[in-house]
């Protein structure tokens, strides 16, 4: 039960939502296509997008609307528990913005509705956990800081200062360093002059999803400030997460547009392509199926563009001798995510895995024999739910891909 | 048509000035919370981000999203109908309404002149008016049969969205029958004349308009014809 007494809900609540987050709640028609949209809703689990702006409104009003204005605010408001178990499970894939008949950013909203839900005191341990691992360690990982960097040949020229920055990410770091060897190599082979930051630590994406940033401002701008300090322009980045942090939530922190810009690792690579400072090798023949990353896909349409966050990565693969380019029949803009955003996978792990064995199962009638994408994330997910379905398809970025497929 | 049957007195004039009154006053709420008590906080920060493409932009999504219902369309071609039926039969209602009334107050100040003329000649004009009115009646009735007899939309329905949806209905429907009734229904003729009838539904289609539809709109789910059009604006169309 949310206590309205108190200052607090109103004080929290203007806090965090927009003027136009607050008109955003009133919007919602209740057509129900993001109920139908929803992957969560379709693994089997209530309340949808709908839903949660209707107990959040509710509760909005109940605590400012005319009977408050009249009488004054009643002691206590609606139970948001239920809204706050809805949030917990919401991979916040964004779907539901892309069908909303209203135009309302949810993924955005979903995120406001989290940060005042912690200050209102709806946590979860698991998330709670990961965010004090950020806060201390630099990662959500819980991994020692000092050896973020173990995963970097010592064989790669690195620049301490150069145009073109490469930003590595957490999970590239601890969890899956083939990935990042992967794009170091294409970048030496492909005689690109970059550079790293001296004190990479998490973007902070995990922290924006779940509505935690705030206390984690200054990492942030001290990143920013690395790299503006060793004459960055383009920063590339091999991480979905990373991108889509660094891209729309990190000029939020620094108040004004970074003084680089932030650039997919596919679109780099097509570049290459384009440019043949990329030469592939022997054809061989595979069939494989691009799963779109939310936060490097529909997320990024606006400040990135279509082209750059759909069709670069295609377009690589397309490039590649051998590679016959298939389709999900949701894909782009529709595409599914993979069930292990917005901190499911650490806070609702059941859920993630239901929704990327779905995924994989969707491979399979496809008949692909690759999965590709450009979120190691999504590839940790849909690899996980693919050696537990028994299944042979191989999950990989499009990274190794390409660094498989070179001369 | 519906404005000719309305021969007021002091309690319904009361009524319908109220639910106007109570109207204004529920979007100057909607409005104060929307800002989080500043009315010109949220007006700053709609113009802001509604302009920040250009004023074509803003255009582009007024016609498109706004007005032709661009995101539905590409989601269901049905609901865009239903949709387009509703809106516009709605709106171009509204705006003859309007027309009428502005011509009878024309014919009562000078019924012999020139006003007498146009209050004459918007009394004989039928046809658009039946032809919106089954847009609408279709539009709302497929939206009321959606509701109460397909199972998955039924399960999700709430009894506010029922009622708001049977509003509509019942609104259309008595505006229907007192056409019906009046003899000048576009392709019924003279075939029910009733003007007893026709006087008695136009009264009640008049009182559930203004009491179950304007004087609703700010306190209900009926806000999304104000929502919408501001929230698509100020996302730019929401892609």
């Amino acid at each position: 039960m949310i206590r309205l007494k108190d200052p607090t809900f109103t004080e929290i609540q203007s806090r965090w939502f927009s003027p136009l987050q607050m008109l955003e709640l009133d919007a919602c028609t209740r057509c129900q296509e993001c109920v139908a949209a929803c992957p969560v809703v379709r693994a089997g689990f209530p309340d949808g997008a709908m839903e949660r702006i209707a107990g959040w409104g509710g509760t909005g009003v109940h605590a400012t609307g005319l009977i408050a204005r009249l009488l004054g605010k009643p002691a206590s408001g609606p139970d948001l528990t239920a809204v706050f178990d809805s949030l917990l499970r919401c991979t916040t894939c964004g779907k539901c913005s892309v069908v909303c008949e209203s135009g309302i950013s949810t993924t955005e909203l979903w995120e406001s509705m989290r940060g005042a839900g912690r200050e209102l005191g709806f946590r979860n341990a698991a998330v709670e956990k990961t965010i004090d691992a950020i806060a201390q360690q630099k990662n959500p990982y819980s991994a020692v800081p000092e050896t973020r960097a173990t995963w970097i040949p010592e064989n790669v020229p690195i620049a301490s200062s150069a145009p073109v920055g490469f930003f590595a990410g957490c999970t590239v770091a601890f969890r899956q360093p083939e990935l990042g060897r992967a794009a170091l190599r294409i970048l030496a082979r492909s005689n690109t002059r970059f550079c790293m930051l001296g004190n990479e630590s998490c973007c902070g994406s995990f922290l924006f999803r779940t509505g935690s940033w705030r206390e984690y401002s200054a990492t942030i701008l001290s990143m920013i400030q690395d790299f503006e300090e060793r004459g960055v322009k383009t920063v590339l980045f091999p991480c979905a997460g990373c991108l889509k942090t660094a891209t729309i939530d990190w000029p939020r922190v620094y108040g004004r547009p970074l003084p680089f810009r932030t650039m997919p690792f596919s679109v780099f690579l097509r570049d290459l392509i384009r440019e043949k400072k990329i030469r592939f090798g022997t054809p061989v023949p595979r069939r494989v199926a691009y799963h779109d990353p939310c936060h490097g896909g529909r997320h990024l349409v606006h400040p990135l563009g279509k082209d750059w966050v759909f069709e670069a990565p295609r377009d690589v693969l397309s490039a590649i001798p051998g590679v016959e380019l298939v389709e999900f029949p949701d894909n782009r803009e529709s595409g599914i995510c993979c069930g292990a955003g917005g901190g499911v996978k650490i806070g609702v792990p059941d859920l993630a895995s239901i929704i990327a064995h779905e995924k994989i199962e969707s491979v399979h009638q496809m008949k692909a024999d690759i999965l590709a994408s450009t979120c190691p994330f999504c590839r940790r997910n849909l690899g996980e739910a693919g050696v537990t379905a028994g299944s042979n398809v191989e999950v990989l970025d499009v990274i190794e891909l390409v660094d498989r497929m070179m001369e | 048509m519906a404005v000719h049957a309305y021969t007021g007195g002091i309690i319904p004039d009361l009524l319908l000035i109220a639910s106007v009154l109570i109207f204004i006053a529920g979007i100057w709420l909607l409005i104060a919370r929307w800002g989080h008590g500043s009315p010109g906080r949220f007006f700053s920060s709609w113009v802001t981000e509604s302009f920040r493409d250009g004023g074509m932009a803003f255009l582009r999504v007024l016609v498109f999203d706004v007005f032709f219902f661009r995101r539905i369309w590409t989601r269901s071609k049905r609901r865009w109908a239903v949709h387009m039926a509703m809106f516009w039969g709605f709106f171009i209602l509204g705006a003859f309404t309007l027309v009428s009334i502005i011509g009878l107050v024309l014919g009562y100040f000078d019924p012999a002149g020139f006003g007498g003329a146009i209050s004459r000649y918007l009394a004989d004009f039928h046809l658009p008016y039946d032809v919106l009115g089954y847009f609408i009646l279709a539009g709302s009735g497929i939206a009321l049969g959606r509701r109460l007899f397909v199972k998955e939309v039924r399960k999700r329905t709430g009894l506010t969205d029922l009622f708001l949806v049977g509003s509509i209905f019942i609104i259309a429907l008595t505006g229907m029958v007192a056409e019906w009734f009046s003899g000048y229904a576009t392709g019924i003729g003279p075939l029910m004349t009733n003007w007893n009838l026709a006087l008695e539904f136009m009264a009640w289609h008049i009182y559930v308009a203004f009491l179950l539809f304007v004087m609703v709109i700010p306190w209900t789910k009926f806000r999304h014809i104000i929502t919408v059009p501001l929230t698509l604006l100020a996302r730019r169309g929401g892609d």
